[in-house]
């Protein structure tokens, strides 16, 4: 099963914000078909240039309580034209 | 039993009774001496220096666009990192605090991009006032706790 996941929404958004946003696009886009058991990539639009800690929060949640921070440290690529994406979404999520 | 010793036996069970007061006092006093000295080594850096220079930054420019918020928003999310030693030392705090910080992050982000004419820049400056005073509020709650 692939799992890479290109999040595809409103192309006029460029900012993500809101712990509820974060979580129904993770639900609606990657919950139902995520294999927790491989590595995973996730792909944010180059268009989005700023994520707000609830949206990491809300976006993750599952993804924490499935494999925890370091899991996500370890088996998850995240890419985007935020510098240090990565660094950040570990960084805001508690 | 005489008199005196009733009177040397209520003397016994004062002394007993003050000093277990003291003790406890004493415990309270401690409790509250350490509760400070968390907030205070938690907390300095962010009250007195980095939010104050975060929100002196923050402005609608000529073109009524927000500029200079990056700096807020950053220390936002430090402010919840920080406070993580809350999440396992006062739960109910701690998710307060988180509220309030993101409040005021996701407020901002918001408004990034956004042009504010005539009043909507006044009530953009308001609300941020707002959120502002609740963070503030929400933190010196946590320290006169």
């Amino acid at each position: 099963m692939v799992n890479r996941f290109e999040l595809d929404f409103n192309k006029a958004l460029t900012k993500l914000s809101g712990f509820d946003l974060g979580k129904d696009m993770y639900d609606e886009q990657i919950g139902k078909t995520i294999d927790f058991d491989k590595d995973i990539t996730i792909v944010i639009p180059d268009r989005v240039d700023l994520i707000g800690s609830s949206f990491i929060q809300g976006f993750f949640e599952e993804i924490v309580n499935n494999i925890g921070i370091s899991g996500i440290e370890e088996r998850i690529t995240v890419l985007s034209s935020i510098p240090n994406i990565k660094q950040i979404i570990i960084d805001n999520l508690n | 039993m005489n008199s005196s010793d009733i009177i040397a036996a209520i003397a016994l069970v004062i002394s007993v009774a003050t000093a277990i007061g003291d003790i406890v006092v004493s415990r309270n006093i401690n409790k509250v001496n350490l509760h400070s000295y968390y907030f205070n080594e938690i907390y300095r850096e962010h009250l007195i220096a980095k939010i104050p220079k975060a929100r002196k930054r923050i402005s609608l420019n000529y073109n009524g666009r927000l500029a200079g918020y990056e700096d807020m928003i950053q220390e936002m999310k430090d402010l919840q990192n920080d406070s993580l030693f809350y999440k396992y030392n006062d739960e109910k705090y701690f998710a307060k605090l988180k509220e309030a910080a993101q409040n005021v992050e996701d407020f901002l982000i918001a408004g990034v991009g956004e042009t504010f004419v005539g009043e909507e820049q006044t009530r953009f400056m308001e609300e941020l006032h707002n959120l502002m005073t609740e963070l503030y509020k929400t933190l010196n709650n946590q320290y006169v706790k």
